[in-house]
C-alpha cells in the first residue's frame, strides 16, 4: 500500500461575486430575525454583565446602595498591592507549570494508550477523576493528606520514616498544584486519544516498516496530525487556568474564612474583594480584578491560537 | 374616582394573592424573617418558636426562610431593588454594621432601643446594655443591629480531666504556661490548634499584645499608615511570647498541616487539653468528644498583671430600610427579648444571651460572669478585615509556625504595612 502524501490544504474557491438568486436573498434576509432571540438573550446574560464589571471597576461600591467614582484608583491599588502579585505569580505557576505538566502527562499517556489492548477501560479509569467535582476532591484530600491520613498510613507502611505534611504552609501550593494535574490530565488524555483515533492506521504501519521508534511515530504523526485538536486544548487550558477558583477556596478556605494569601489566585483575589470575611464589601477592585482576568484571557486565547496556528495545517 | 366592576374584582384576586391575604381572623399583616440558622440546629428551635407566639400573640403572620450562615450576604444584592425579600436579617454584629451599613440601605433601629421589651418594664437599650449596643452602630453611627446573643473566646478543657481548674483556672500566664509545662512532662501535646485557619493563628498575638498595650494602642496599629507603630516594644514583647509558645513544642506535631476542623476533633478526642475557641465550640465538637466529656472553660489569664478584655461577637437582626412591614419587625425585636426566650438562648441553644439576669450554661458561665461585669473589647469596632487578611495574618501565621523571629516578625509588619497603606494612595 502507497504511503498518502501530506498535503497543503488547497486554497479557498474565490467568493462569488456575480448577483444572487432570489431564493438566496430571501434566506439571507431571514438570517436577522431568525439570531435576533439568541443575540437578545447572550447580550442580556453576558455582554450587558461584562459592560457593568467594567463600569463597577471605576467605582467603589459596597453592592449595593451608593457607588463613588474611583476612576482608575481600584487599578493602581490592585497593582500596587503584593497580594496581587502573589495572585498574579500563583494564577501563572498554575497556567504555565500545572498546564506543562498537564500537557506532558497527556502526551506521555496518548502515546503509551494508542496501541494498548484494553485501552477503552484504561481511558475510562483515566477520565474518571474528571468526573469527580473538584469540590468533593479537595474535601477529601483534606482528610487523606492530613498527618494522620491515609497517605502517611500508607507512606509509614511502606517504610518512609518522615512522611511529607502534604497541606502544610510550605507544602499546600504545590499540593494544590498536584491535586489541578490529576484532575486535568485525564480530560486532556481522552480528548487526545479521539484525536489520534481519527488517524488513520496505514501511516503508523508505514513508520513502524521504516523502523520508525513510539516515540518518533508520536513526533512526526501523531503530534501534527491532532495540532488543531492541541490549540483549542491550549486555549481551553488558559481560560481555565486563569479562572481557577473553587479548588484553592474549597482545599484552603473554612466556613467563613478565607484560605491564607500564599495560595490566592486572580479569581480568589477577586473574591476576597467582593465576599470579605470581615470588613465591607469592596465590589470595585473585585471587579477590577475580574476585568484584567477577562482581558489576560483574550489576550492569552489571541496568543495561544496565533503560536499553534503557524504549523502547517495537514489534511490526509 | 371610578372603578368598574371588573377593575374591583382584579384588585380584590391581586390582594388575596399578595399582602392582603394574611391568616383568617389576623390582622391581615405578615412579616419576613431571613434566619442565620439552619433547620434543625437548637438556635432555630428557640427562633421558630418565638415567631408561633408572636403570631398568636399579634396576628401578625412570621414567615421565616431559614438561610444559613450566608443570610446577610444572599440579601445585599436585592437592596438593589424596590423588592427586599426581608423585613428582618439576622447576622452578626460585623456583618450588620459593615456589610448591611455600608449600603446605605439599613434601616436605623434607635427607636427600638428606646421602646419597652415586650411585657417588661426595662428599655431595650437597658436590657441589652451600653457595650453591646456600640457594637451595633456602624462607622457613620447608624444602629443597624439589635443583639440578642454574644459569643466569646475562651479556654476551654475537659473539666473531668482537670477538676482543679473547674474551681481555680489559672490567673496568669505564667500559672497556665506552669500547667502546660506540667503536661508536657506526662508527655502530652497540651495546646491544640487548628493552624489552617489564619484568624485562629493571630489570637495568642492579639490578646498578649492587647494585654500590653491596651485595646486602644492595638487597634490603632493596623490604620498606622507609616507602619512604625508595629515596632512599639509592646508588640515586640508579645510576639517574643508567641515565638516562645511555637518554639516550647505545645502545640502537637503537624498542627498547622491539618485541615479544619481536623484539630478540635483531635482535642476533643482527647489528643490535646487545652483549646482557645469560640463559646460555640461545645456544640461543633460534642460529637467527636470523649464520652463523659466536661466541656469548662476560663478567660485568657494576665499577662504582666493585665488581663486582656474579652473579644465579643453579637448575633441579632437589622431591618432594610426598603421592607415592607418595619413597624411589626420592630415589634418582633422587643418580643424576642423578652426573659423567657432569651433563657432558651441559654438551655436550648447553649449560647450566652446579652441580657444580665439570664444565666449561662455551666460551660461557659465564667466567661459570661466576666462579660457581664463589662470587661470587653469596646475598641474592636474599626473595619480592618482587608488590612488583616493582607498585612497581619500571613505574618502572623509565620511567626506562630517558628518561620521567623519576634523581631523578623515586628520589621516586617512594619515594612508590609507601609506598603499596603501605599497601595491606598
Amino acid at each position: 500500500m502507497a504511503t498518502p502524501v501530506l498535503e497543503r490544504t488547497a486554497a479557498r474557491p474565490a467568493v462569488r461575486v456575480e448577483g444572487i438568486g432570489p431564493f438566496e436573498a430571501a434566506r439571507r434576509r431571514m438570517i436577522g430575525p431568525f439570531l435576533l432571540p439568541a443575540l437578545l438573550v447572550y447580550a442580556l446574560v453576558m455582554i450587558v454583565p461584562s459592560v457593568f464589571t467594567v463600569w463597577i471597576s471605576f467605582n467603589d461600591w459596597a453592592g449595593a446602595g451608593p457607588m463613588e467614582w474611583a476612576g482608575l484608583g481600584n487599578y493602581t491599588e490592585m497593582i500596587a498591592d503584593p497580594v496581587f502579585g502573589q495572585s498574579f505569580v500563583n494564577t501563572m505557576k498554575i497556567l504555565f507549570g500545572v498546564g506543562g505538566a498537564v500537557f506532558l502527562i497527556s502526551f506521555v499517556l496518548t502515546m503509551l494508550l494508542q496501541d494498548m489492548v484494553g485501552r477503552k477501560f484504561v481511558r475510562a479509569v483515566v477520565f474518571f477523576p474528571s468526573l469527580v467535582p473538584g469540590l468533593v476532591i479537595a474535601i477529601l484530600w483534606g482528610f487523606m493528606l492530613d498527618p494522620d491520613g491515609l497517605a502517611n498510613s500508607v507512606l509509614e507502611a511502606l517504610g518512609v520514616a518522615e512522611p511529607p505534611l502534604w497541606l502544610a504552609p510550605e507544602n499546600m501550593f504545590t499540593t494544590v498544584m498536584a491535586g489541578m494535574t490529576w484532575l486535568a490530565a485525564g480530560t486532556y488524555t481522552v480528548i487526545f486519544m479521539a484525536a489520534a483515533d481519527r488517524i488513520p492506521r496505514a501511516f503508523y504501519e508505514a513508520a513502524e516498516l521504516d523502523g520508525a521508534s513510539a516515540v518518533r511515530r508520536f513526533w512526526h504523526i501523531t503530534m501534527p496530525l491532532m495540532w488543531d485538536v492541541i490549540g483549542v486544548c491550549a486555549v481551553l487550558w488558559a481560560i481555565g487556568a486563569l479562572k481557577t477558583f473553587e479548588f484553592v477556596l474549597v482545599f484552603a478556605g473554612a466556613t467563613g474564612s478565607l484560605p491564607p494569601t500564599g495560595l490566592w489566585t486572580f479569581s480568589v483575589y477577586a473574591y476576597a474583594g467582593a465576599f470579605p470575611s470581615d470588613g465591607v464589601p469592596r465590589y470595585g477592585i473585585a471587579s477590577a480584578a475580574a476585568v484584567l482576568t477577562m482581558v489576560l484571557t483574550v489576550v492569552l486565547t489571541l496568543l495561544v491560537r496565533r503560536v499553534m496556528g503557524r504549523r502547517e495545517r495537514t489534511d490526509y | 374616582m371610578m372603578i368598574s366592576r371588573g377593575g374591583t374584582a382584579i384588585i380584590a384576586a391581586v390582594c388575596l394573592l399578595a399582602a392582603c391575604g394574611g391568616q383568617p381572623g389576623g390582622t391581615g399583616k405578615e412579616i419576613t424573617i431571613w434566619s442565620m440558622w439552619s433547620e434543625g440546629e437548637p438556635n432555630q428551635k428557640v427562633l421558630a418558636e418565638a415567631a408561633k407566639d408572636f403570631e398568636k400573640e399579634t396576628g401578625v403572620r412570621v414567615r421565616t426562610q431559614w438561610k444559613g450562615r450566608a443570610a446577610v450576604k444572599t440579601l445585599l444584592p436585592s437592596l438593589n431593588t424596590d423588592n427586599v425579600p426581608a423585613d428582618l436579617v439576622e447576622g452578626n454584629n460585623r456583618e450588620l454594621t459593615r456589610q448591611f451599613a455600608a449600603t446605605k440601605a439599613a434601616l436605623d433601629l434607635s427607636d427600638v432601643y428606646g421602646a419597652k421589651v415586650h411585657g417588661e418594664q426595662a428599655t431595650v437599650a437597658d436590657t441589652v446594655g451600653e457595650a453591646y449596643g456600640r457594637m451595633a452602630t456602624s462607622a457613620d453611627g447608624v444602629v443597624t443591629q439589635l443583639p440578642y446573643q454574644v459569643s466569646t473566646y475562651g479556654w476551654f478543657f475537659n473539666g473531668r480531666t482537670f477538676p482543679e481548674l473547674v474551681t481555680a483556672p489559672p490567673k496568669t500566664w505564667e500559672d497556665f504556661t506552669a500547667v502546660l509545662r506540667g503536661q508536657q512532662a506526662k508527655g502530652r501535646s497540651p495546646l491544640g490548634q487548628d493552624g489552617s485557619i489564619p484568624n485562629y493563628n493571630v489570637r495568642y498575638l492579639e490578646h498578649f499584645a492587647r494585654a500590653l498595650m491596651g485595646d486602644e494602642g492595638w487597634h490603632a496599629l493596623a490604620p498606622d499608615r507609616t507602619g512604625r507603630g508595629w515596632l512599639s516594644p509592646e508588640v515586640l514583647k508579645a510576639a517574643t511570647m508567641v515565638e516562645s509558645l511555637a518554639k516550647g513544642g505545645y502545640f502537637p506535631a503537624g498542627f498547622n498541616a491539618t485541615k479544619f476542623p481536623a484539630m478540635q476533633q483531635k482535642w476533643a478526642g482527647g489528643e490535646s487539653d487545652f483549646l482557645y475557641q469560640g463559646t460555640y465550640l461545645p456544640k461543633e465538637v460534642a460529637p467527636y468528644a470523649d464520652p463523659g466529656f466536661e466541656f469548662r472553660a476560663f478567660r485568657f489569664p494576665s499577662v504582666e498583671g493585665r488581663t486582656p478584655t474579652m473579644n465579643v461577637t453579637t448575633t441579632g437582626f437589622g431591618i432594610p430600610e426598603k421592607a415592607r412591614n418595619a413597624a411589626d419587625a420592630k415589634r418582633f425585636l422587643t418580643f424576642f427579648l423578652q426573659k423567657k426566650y432569651q433563657e432558651k438562648v441559654s438551655s436550648v441553644a447553649l449560647e450566652m444571651s446579652v441580657r444580665k439576669d439570664v444565666p449561662a450554661a455551666a460551660q461557659v458561665a465564667d466567661l459570661k460572669r466576666a462579660l457581664d461585669s463589662g470587661e470587653i473589647n469596646k475598641a474592636d469596632v474599626v473595619d480592618v478585615g482587608d488590612f488583616n487578611a493582607k498585612v497581619l495574618l500571613p505574618l502572623s501565621d509565620e511567626l506562630l509556625f517558628g518561620k521567623i523571629t519576634a523581631a523578623g516578625f515586628t520589621r516586617k509588619m512594619a515594612e508590609n504595612a507601609a506598603a499596603y497603606w501605599k497601595s491606598k494612595g
